[in-house]
């Protein structure tokens, strides 16, 4: 019988990995210039506290309250009809790109080589239209053509188009591949393929993902006006410049109630899908909605017209980035800042959606459960740049403001997340422990957070590719890394400049996801 | 007296599992509980561990209700019983060391759990545990990479390193071949046997029960049908506890709800 070293196989990686970690988080820590213990200083609790404080009560100012209910709904229809242009540029993309659909998958015969160009070609279309922030797209859309609300339909179309047609195609190449192939086999034809055998499979999950898109373009379209693409955010920007809390207050409680109302919209319509009446109330209420929408945005767009030929100058411009080694230098230091920025970040939040997570779940006192749970909407619900507008007030403007932002708007995602876990792992373990008597603490690390953290990990590491991009907008708001650049590049009409910037951010946000992905294959 | 079941009686969601039951097992018996699938024997041996509350009669423990227990008192009480379960259930990324290591969370203050889950303590001792399950080659393993009936044996070497006064275990060798079942049963009463312990081992085995045990309780419909000395036990009364039954397979399918351990 072979018997096994009494040491540790393992022990050098151990080793590195628990002097390693600490001392990586306290070098980005370092290099961001977020320290902990500044939120404890007095000054800064006072400045954020007397802030904080302002928004109680909330203003109810009538003509306040009279250009809310007007942003809002322009909100709402900039959400619902960007995401109709979504659909309708990602929907074509991806049935022209999916794999789901081509024939040499289907029946073997042998593709056509421009054709399989043209395929290359679109996928790389949607990888920069997801790749450039949709903020980034409503910056640079309003430099080019004007404010206004068009900009962010555009913003939104495109950068969610790029998304949409990722995931459509991946919708449709997870589906059980014999119908399509059927109808391949007698020559059908690729739109014929996907209307005969593909949607009546994959209709109710293209659907309900669309739908939760819709509610994740009300988030972003509220925060668009920051850069005065029209919406919410446009008054949001106002009352945060003159410190109006009474008004920030209103906003946020405004916030809370969309996000609230989104998702419940959101669930219902969900449900809707699957019964036959629901689906026409479903298709009767999109269409109302979009009718409503361009109606209520027509006015607005006839008055701010929109320059198509300041579009074209500044797209000709864009094509000549900078590459000066002394301005690559400089962007190499964002880039850095914005990846420190939003690992840091991203690691915070693990720690704090993980505290968060447990009396979330029901592992704490009981009467903490509903408090969290509602702080934990609120963390998610306040929209990500509103969160770094009040971090640049805590922190001032800097790398550490975007730190803050991220940590505690992640908590908020994924301690919900986390918690989902926690009730979806099976107690035997930990009530084994319990059973010989450990302590909850002990039962906790040993029973159930070793079944949990696989998980915990793989979500952190999909919200890190996500805060990435988030990380490289904030800088709008002050917050450090490239945004920052960009938004200075872009106000003094540095357009070369802008384009390097924007180039850099692709970069970075695919060099991210493709890292985590290899991370996380490694972590199975 | 090491455990003691006055009338003791168990329902679970609403359906009567256990009627009420009244059995002893003096300090240093060593039982074997058999009976047919569904009889009722792993919710005995939860109503053992402190993990069900009965709802009739009483039950006592080491010579403590459980059950009147403050909660400190209760965890020193269940750091003196040791569990055996059929599906041990391990975390699957979890090394056997830590698994193992587990076993003793119940003596241990809070601060020196956290620190042997960083770095593993009491290696030596606890490589003699799984030596003697034949496993020592499995100490820095995960226990995702182990079989079924290596994970049933991770079990039975957590429960050595535990060093309970009271041992209880549900089908401990159901997923061992006949050689490997024998060997291990026999490795349980004699450690049980070394230490002045208590043993209480459901078997699906009847062989098995009255190859290693002096005295067999027979369950059967939640009732106990017979308990009797080894040498009493008639093949018409084992006839009659199966009585209706398929013959005994190898590895009996798992009960849902009965071995499955609550979250109590």
């Amino acid at each position: 019988m072979l018997s096994a070293s009494l040491h540790d196989p393992a022990r050098a990686s151990r080793l590195a990995g628990l002097i390693a970690t600490p001392l990586l988080l306290l070098a980005a820590m370092a290099y961001t210039g977020f320290n902990p213990l500044l939120l404890a200083d007095g000054d800064t609790a006072g400045t954020l506290w007397r802030f904080v404080a302002d928004f109680f009560p909330p203003s109810t100012d009538g003509a306040f309250l009279h250009d809310l209910l007007r942003e809002t709904a322009t909100t709402l229809a900039i959400a619902s009809s960007g995401l109709a242009l979504a659909v309708l540029l990602g929907l074509p993309l991806a049935l022209l790109t999916s794999r789901a659909l081509d024939r040499d998958t289907l029946c073997g015969e042998a593709p056509a080589r421009g054709w399989q160009w043209l395929q290359r070609l679109l996928r790389g279309v949607l990888i920069v239209l997801r790749g450039v922030p949709d903020l980034v797209w409503a910056l640079l859309l309003v430099r080019a053509a004007g404010l206004g609300s068009l900009p962010a339909v555009l913003a939104l179309g495109l950068a969610y188009g790029g998304m949409l047609g990722k995931v459509y195609a991946e919708i449709l190449e997870s589906q059980p591949p014999q119908a399509a192939a059927a109808l391949a086999a007698s020559g059908a034809s690729r739109l014929a393929i996907f209307g005969y055998a593909l949607l009546p499979q994959a209709a109710t999950e293209l659907i309900s993902y669309s739908v939760y898109r819709w509610e994740c373009a009300i988030r972003a379209s509220a925060v668009m006006g920051f850069v005065g693409a029209g919406g919410l955010g446009l008054l949001l920007d106002t009352s945060l410049r003159m410190l109006n809390g009474g008004e920030v207050g209103s906003l946020l409680l405004l916030f809370a109630a969309l996000v609230a109302l989104t998702e419940g919209v959101s669930r219902v319509s969900r449900a809707a899908i699957h019964s036959r009446a629901g689906g026409a109330g479903l298709a009767a209420g999109t269409l109302l909605l979009l009718t409503l929408s361009l109606l209520w945005l027509w006015p607005q767009w006839r008055e701010a017209p929109f320059d198509v030929a300041g579009l074209w100058r500044f797209a000709q411009e864009f094509l000549r980035p900078t590459l000066r080694g002394d301005f690559l230098v400089q962007v190499g230091s964002g880039v850095l800042e914005t990846l420190l920025v939003s690992a840091l970040g991203s690691a915070l939040a693990f720690i704090g959606g993980a505290l968060l997570a447990l009396p979330a779940s029901n592992r704490g006192p009981r009467w903490l459960r509903a408090p969290v749970q509602l702080l934990l909407n609120f963390l998610r619900g306040t929209p990500d740049l509103l969160w770094g507008a009040l971090a640049v007030l805590a922190l001032g403007l800097g790398p550490a403001a975007g730190v803050l932002a991220l940590a505690v708007h992640t908590s908020g995602v994924l301690g919900r997340l986390f918690a989902q876990t926690l009730e979806n792992t099976p107690p035997d373990a930990e009530a084994a422990l319990r059973h010989s008597g450990a302590g909850r603490l002990a039962c906790l690390c040993y029973g159930l957070l070793p079944q949990a953290l696989p998980q915990w990990v793989a979500y952190t590491l999909y919200r890190w590719e996500n805060n990435i991009r988030i990380a490289a907008i904030l800088g709008l708001v002050g917050a450090g890394g490239l945004g920052q650049q960009l938004y200075l590049a872009l106000s003094l009409f540095q357009l070369s400049n802008a384009a390097t910037l924007i180039l850099a951010m692709l970069l970075l946000s695919w060099g991210v996801e493709s890292f985590s992905r290899w991370l996380r294959q490694r972590l199975q | 007296m090491s455990l003691r079941f006055d009338a003791a009686s168990l329902s679970l969601g609403g359906s009567r599992i256990l009627q009420p039951l009244s059995l002893q097992l003096a300090q240093g018996e060593q039982v074997a509980l058999i009976g047919p699938s569904g009889a009722g024997k792993s919710s005995l041996l939860l109503l053992a561990n402190s993990c069900h509350r009965p709802d009739g009669g009483n039950v006592q423990l080491l010579g403590q209700d459980p059950w009147q227990l403050r909660a400190p008192a209760l965890r020193r009480l269940r750091s003196r019983i040791g569990s055996v379960y059929q599906h041990p259930p391990l975390p699957a990324l979890q090394r056997v060391v830590t698994a193992i290591g587990a076993g003793q969370l119940g003596q241990l203050s809070t601060l020196a759990a956290l620190r042997r889950l960083l770095w593993p303590q009491d290696v030596a001792v606890i490589r003699d545990a799984l030596q003697r399950v034949q496993l020592s080659d499995k100490l820095w393993q995960r226990c995702d990479h182990l079989s079924g009936g290596q994970r049933q044996r991770v079990g039975i070497a957590r429960v050595l390193y535990q060093q309970p006064e009271l041992l209880l275990a549900d089908e401990p060798v159901s997923a061992l071949d006949p050689r490997l079942a024998d060997d291990t049963v026999a490795l349980l009463c004699a450690d049980a046997r070394a230490r002045g312990a208590t043993l209480l081992v459901s078997l699906h085995s009847v062989e098995l029960a009255l190859a290693h045990f002096p005295r067999l309780i027979g369950l059967r419909d939640g009732q106990i049908a017979f308990d009797l000395p080894r040498a009493e036990v008639t093949p018409s009364l084992l006839t009659a506890l199966y009585a209706g039954e398929q013959p005994a397979t190898a590895d009996e399918p798992a009960l849902g709800s009965g071995i499955r351990i609550a979250p109590c």
